[in-house]
């Protein structure tokens, strides 16, 4: 088996081939844990991780790999994992397929891609129709228009409508009373209620019984 | 303020002991209507957490998106006008009333900038105590001084709101609700000497509906209350006398029949043989005290009690006929025959059916109440059912605050005039 040198070297010969360099600090998406590597190919990234025979002797370090990988579709454009060809057996493809993960063997005589891993594009969607969009907005921009005037019209009516309620029990000639009392302006349980002359009198009943 | 502003900006209120109805001058014939209850939130449980930060007390129509585990509920689901008097000192019950109040001012705050607050009337029963009155004037202050939607406030009763929604200066208004019934004699004032208040509503009518669906083989629905009230609503009949009546459903059990299935479920209520219960129903809300109810006492019906909340005391068992005369005879001798002759029945537990060809037998509340009169010796008095019960607690509510001069202040003697905050 070739020594971790040997492998990554292997690796970026591989990618290099392909037309990828491999980014070593200074960006964006950069190697920071032991065994990642990064490649571009100026537009996307992709993202490699690489482990050993003796990293999987501890407890659950190939699905915390794993893990880690699947998180990194969200920013990757392709994401690998490299493995000892041994250690490949035991895992079954189908779950990276599933995840959209690569996987890459490596061992003494060099690195085989044997699952190609999924293309993640997280480059926002361009507009198709400049024109049409251009049209969408002016369309918008009317209807916000149009609601802007409605709302005016409304608060016009709000306000407008107490005044015409108050000219019911205003001193007025009798043409001008029922011309007041339009239906379409009261509501009914205010029409003809002698009420509103009783309570228009509140507080004024003791200066009527001393005249 | 101007009396232009004033009447444009009248805002109405009802405190109902279910519903709450609420709306400007602006919302025409029909108020908004929610029901009356808020729901604490549980901050420590997991779904708020992940939800992130929810307000303390949740109330209006998105309420029952919020409720969490049915146990809760009863701690936690607060109606505070259940029994139409909150206590001084039920915080959670004040905080509800408050957080409504500020949820319908808020609902129709309007768009324009010369906006000063609205002229508020709130509407509780008739028989709150004063210091109702100051809690609820407080939490308007509250509200107006974080908001400034509030130029001024009043608060009335309900059965005076009723008489003004129905155009009737002088009147008795039996307003009943579900947990109590208030008889309020009214001429231009509320005349507040002479109110009587009985300990006794539509949620009687829902517990003696629970006992005989139990004694008729029916004791797994009675656990919810809403379902027995519409069983109740639907089979219930008022008797024209209860025991004529009752001996005519037994002679001709097939003609009284007392059956009720439940919309949209398998659920089917049958009386059967014992379908004479049915007069039960409604004889018990107008007059309890029938000896064939102590059957039901003396099992785990609860007797209704005299209760007394502030300076109030609630009848248990006075019949309506009692009450209306006990609340007329209070006031002056020459006022008495002309509150007879209009009796205004308010409120959702007067609405009984008289099903076709059972005339015989089954009356209306407002025939009831006129026969309960008419036998105590009052001749020929007029009484009469209020069209849109619903709403004219809130029209009333719109009608004082139109009328009522701007400049008429607050007086505690009265009960009546703005008070302002600013």
């Amino acid at each position: 088996m070739v020594g971790e040198k040997t492998v990554d070297e292997s690796l970026e010969a591989f990618f290099s081939s392909r037309g990828l360099r491999r980014i070593l600090e200074g960006n964006r998406h950069r190697e920071g844990k032991k065994g990642e590597l990064v490649f571009t190919d100026g537009v996307g990234t992709v993202y490699l991780r690489v482990l050993e025979v003796n990293g999987l002797d501890e407890r659950n370090q190939l699905l915390e790999t794993i893990a880690d990988s699947v998180e990194q579709t969200s920013v990757a454009s392709k994401v690998y994992l490299a493995l000892p060809k041994l250690c490949a057996t035991i895992l079954d493809a189908a779950i990276l397929r599933e995840k959209g993960l690569g996987l890459m063997v490596y061992d003494s005589r060099g690195v085989e891609e044997v699952l190609p891993a999924r293309l993640f594009d997280h480059t926002p969607p361009e507009p198709k129709n400049t024109l049409e969009l251009e049209q969408l907005r002016r369309r918008i921009s009317a209807l916000e228009q149009t609601v802007e005037v409605l709302n005016s019209e409304l608060s016009k009516i709000r306000s407008t409508r107490p005044m015409q309620l108050n000219t019911r029990t205003a001193q007025i000639s009798a043409a001008d009373t029922i011309e007041a009392q339009k239906p379409e302006v009261l509501p009914s349980f205010l029409q003809d209620n002698p009420w509103v002359d009783i309570l228009a009198r509140r507080g004024r009943e003791v200066e009527q019984v001393a005249s | 303020m101007s009396e232009a502003y004033k009447q444009g900006h009248t805002f109405g209120m009802d405190f109902g002991t279910s519903h709450f109805k609420f709306g400007p001058i602006s919302a025409g014939e029909r108020p908004d209507i929610i029901e009356n209850r808020g729901y604490f939130t549980d901050k420590t449980s997991v779904m708020q957490q992940i939800g992130g930060p929810v307000r303390n007390i949740i109330v209006g129509k998105d309420l029952p998106f919020y409720l969490e585990s049915r146990e809760d509920l009863s701690t936690r689901l607060v109606y505070p006008m259940r029994n139409g008097v909150i206590e001084k000192d039920n915080d959670r019950s004040w905080t509800v009333v408050e957080e409504i109040a500020k949820f319908a001012l808020e609902s129709y705050r309007p768009p324009e900038s010369e906006f000063l607050g609205y002229y508020l009337v709130a509407s509780l029963s008739a028989v709150s105590p004063r210091y109702m009155y100051e809690k609820l004037f407080e939490a308007m202050r509250k509200i107006d001084s974080e908001f400034g939607s509030i130029a001024a406030a009043t608060i009335i009763p309900q059965p005076f709101s009723v008489a003004i929604a129905h155009k009737i200066p002088t009147c008795v208004v039996i307003e009943s609700g579900h947990g109590n019934s208030q008889i309020c004699p009214i001429s231009k004032y509320p005349v507040r000497n002479a109110v009587v208040a009985l300990n006794r509503g539509g949620g009687d009518g829902n517990a003696l509906t629970a006992e005989i669906l139990k004694d008729c083989g029916y004791g797994d629905l009675v656990h919810e209350e809403s379902l027995v009230r519409t069983v109740k609503e639907n089979i219930g009949l008022i008797p024209v006398d209860l025991d004529a009546s009752i001996q005519m459903a037994k002679n001709d059990a097939n003609r009284f029949k007392a059956a009720y299935r439940v919309p949209g479920t398998r659920i089917n209520v049958d009386l059967d043989q014992n379908s004479w219960m049915r007069f039960l129903i409604g004889e018990y809300v107008f007059d309890p005290d029938h000896e064939l109810f102590q059957s039901y006492f003396s099992r785990s019906l609860r007797k209704p009690g005299d209760v007394r909340f502030g300076d109030t005391l609630f009848r248990g068992m006075l019949d309506f006929g009692d009450a209306i005369i006990e609340a007329v005879e209070r006031c002056p001798v020459e006022l008495q025959s002309h509150l007879y002759k209009q009796i205004l029945l308010s409120g959702g537990n007067f609405a009984w059916k008289v099903p076709e060809g059972l005339e015989d037998a089954a009356v209306s509340a407002s025939a009831k109440v006129r026969s309960l009169l008419e036998e105590k010796g009052i001749s020929d008095p007029t009484v009469t059912i209020a069209q849109n019960p619903q709403y004219s607690v809130w029209r009333g509510c719109i009608i004082y605050g139109y009328a009522v001069p701007v400049d008429f202040s607050w007086t505690w003697e009265r009960f009546e005039g703005w008070l302002g905050f600013r």
